[in-house]
């Protein structure tokens, strides 16, 4: 396995108050990491610059870009690229809070999430297949994204990213706010579009549908990574079951 | 199916027969009607073209990219003053000195006519781009601070250059325009609007209006989009301005003070965001309404604000609401095979 993603040293502030404190982490060609940890800790913030839509202070984001059939042709450093440029390179991102365009239909949604492609085979067979993994919105497809559900919508902005035919998927809380039904239809899709060949950096509250769907786990607390190793290991780790999965 | 958006040929050509068979409405009705009604009703339809132009190039930036800009008036003034001092210092000139028969004159009138107006939409274009490529990086009030303030800006340079009138007002400027004009530029304004909307580049406007952020990480160049829609706007609005310059044959500062912008903003708000023909309905509407409101006397100016006030609590989203005028509403459904 190579590394598609490794994040050095990296610094992040809003103004005067830092959010990242030195993170340094690598994501290897199609694992699910995930990244959990409280309130404040940084989730958010570390898929937010990685994406581009935040600058660095310090440290360095490397991305092996990859063609389809998976050969290294460059490494760029994302912590200099615009986020429309980041795209291109792919790397998608599911915003936190299942932000879709709301005045836009389902179609046009999806339609926006391959905006950067020419290739009409290749957007056709990503569209059959996202309709195929999310059969409800294929029933939606005129509707006005801001009249779905919560539950439609996310697998909406999942849908609108795996539309870019991204090697890297961000993925910020997609089971916030969901009904347990809703999260494991949510993960079970996950799964999938990891079993179809996209990496996975997967940002959660919810520790335990986190950890036993990912390989990897890192654990973050203010900025920092307090703990990391294989899924299975987090699990049984004391500090992890009393603070996050809420085992005494 | 996943339909990429591209105007085609086809289209194309349809808007071309579209626009030749309004020019021809246009010119019919500058013969007949328009001569029929007198001075006062003519004056009325023009500075309803004028206003349809302005709320259409506003309504690009406000409506579709949603990005509160309130320095429209500003770029009206430069393309005005611009254009105006283009045929009156060179075109005019120029003109009178030729000795010339009444039918070359007026067809080389209007040669001028397009240049200056052309001129002056590019003055008012390129001040769009160097005011919007630093402001539009702002969002939401700042951005409305920040062309509020340009503005102005433009406004009290214009003030202060004495070889365009500064403060005594440009005079004497030739009278080349009239309803044919107005309604020719209203018209390519609304089909330039309309065909941006419906291409690809105007789903990525609207996309970053409904959130900034993940337009962006649809790999959207929002600021590049910002700014097109920015310029494209001042572009129609220093046409506008070259319009009222060559029929009012005056300009002065004082017509172009945010409150002339704020009105454009309430056009755009009134007729609903994001709706082409809410933009048209509002500035015909709010052109006549002050006029037709004469009869309240020195009640008139109460009675138009307190009716833009029932308005707004009756219809928060404006007129339209965002949708747009199409011919089923009016005739018969063709059936679907």
């Amino acid at each position: 396995m190579s590394a598609l993603l490794e994040v050095k040293d990296l610094h992040v502030a809003y103004g005067a108050i830092a959010a990242l404190k030195g993170i340094s982490f690598s994501v290897e060609r199609g694992q699910i990491v995930t990244l959990i940890g409280a309130n404040g800790a940084g989730k958010t913030t570390l898929l937010r610059t990685i994406s581009g839509l935040l600058r660095p202070r310090r440290g360095e984001i490397s991305y092996w870009d990859s063609d389809d059939i998976g050969k290294v042709s460059s490494s760029c450093s994302l912590s200099s690229l615009a986020p429309h440029l980041i795209v291109r390179h792919g790397v998608a991102h599911v915003p936190e809070g299942r932000i879709v365009f709301a005045n836009l239909s389902v179609r046009e949604n999806l339609q926006m999430g391959a905006y950067t492609r020419t290739d009409a085979d290749g957007i056709k067979a990503d569209w059959d297949w996202v309709l195929q993994l999310f059969p409800r919105l294929s029933e939606r497809l005129k509707q006005s994204a801001g009249t779905l559900s919560g539950g439609e919508q996310q697998m909406l902005a999942i849908g609108r990213a795996l539309m870019s035919r991204p090697r890297l998927i961000l993925m910020d809380e997609p089971s916030l706010g969901l009904s347990p039904i809703l999260v494991q239809t949510v993960f079970a899709a996950i799964r999938q579009i990891n079993a179809n060949g996209a990496t996975i950096l997967l940002v959660e509250q919810n520790a335990h549908m986190a950890l036993t769907t990912a390989q990897i786990g890192f654990v973050m607390e203010t900025g920092t990574i307090a703990l990391s190793g294989p899924c299975h290991e987090l699990l049984r780790s004391d500090d992890v079951r009393r603070t996050y999965l809420g085992e005494s | 199916m996943p339909n990429r958006l591209t105007v085609s040929a086809s289209s194309t050509q349809r808007t071309f027969t579209w626009y030749a068979l309004y020019a021809l409405v246009i010119m019919l009705l500058s013969r007949t009607v328009v001569g029929w009604v007198g001075a006062y009703y003519e004056q009325i339809l023009i500075f309803i073209g004028i206003n349809i132009t302005l709320a259409v190039s506003l309504n690009l930036v406000l409506g579709f990219a949603g990005q509160f800009s309130i320095g429209h008036a500003g770029f009206m003034a430069l393309g005005g003053y611009s254009s105006a001092a283009l045929s009156y210092f060179v075109l005019n000139p120029a003109l009178m000195s030729l000795p010339l028969d009444g039918m070359l004159h007026a067809v080389l009138e209007n040669v001028a006519l397009a240049i200056v107006l052309f001129a002056g939409g590019i003055a008012a274009a390129i001040a769009g781009l160097l005011v919007g490529i630093p402001t539009l990086r702002l969002r939401g009030d700042y951005l409305a601070i920040a062309t509020l303030g340009m503005g102005e800006i433009i406004r009290v340079v214009i003030l202060n250059t004495n070889f365009v009138g500064g403060a005594r007002g440009f005079t004497d400027i030739p009278r080349w325009t009239g309803f044919t004009w107005v309604y020719l530029i209203a018209g390519a304004c609304v089909l330039v609007v309309r065909n941006l909307i419906a291409s690809t580049s105007g789903r990525a406007l609207t996309a970053l209006r409904e959130d900034e952020d993940a337009a962006a990480a649809m790999g959207i160049n929002t600021t590049r989009h910002k700014v097109m829609a920015f310029v494209l706007g001042a572009f129609f609005a220093g046409m506008a301005g070259g319009l009222l310059a060559h029929y009012m044959q005056y300009l002065h500062t004082n017509s172009f003070t945010f409150l002339r912008s704020i009105e454009i903003v309430v056009f755009v708000v009134l007729g609903g965001g994001g709706s082409i023909t809410g933009s048209i309905i509002a500035a015909a509407v709010l052109t006549v309404l002050p006029e037709a409101l004469r009869v309240a006397q020195s009640w008139r100016m109460v009675s138009y604000s307190l009716l833009l006030v029932i308005m707004m609590l009756t219809r928060p989203q404006g007129l339209m609401g965002g949708r747009e005028f199409h011919w089923s509403w009016i005739l018969p459904r063709r059936k679907q095979a």
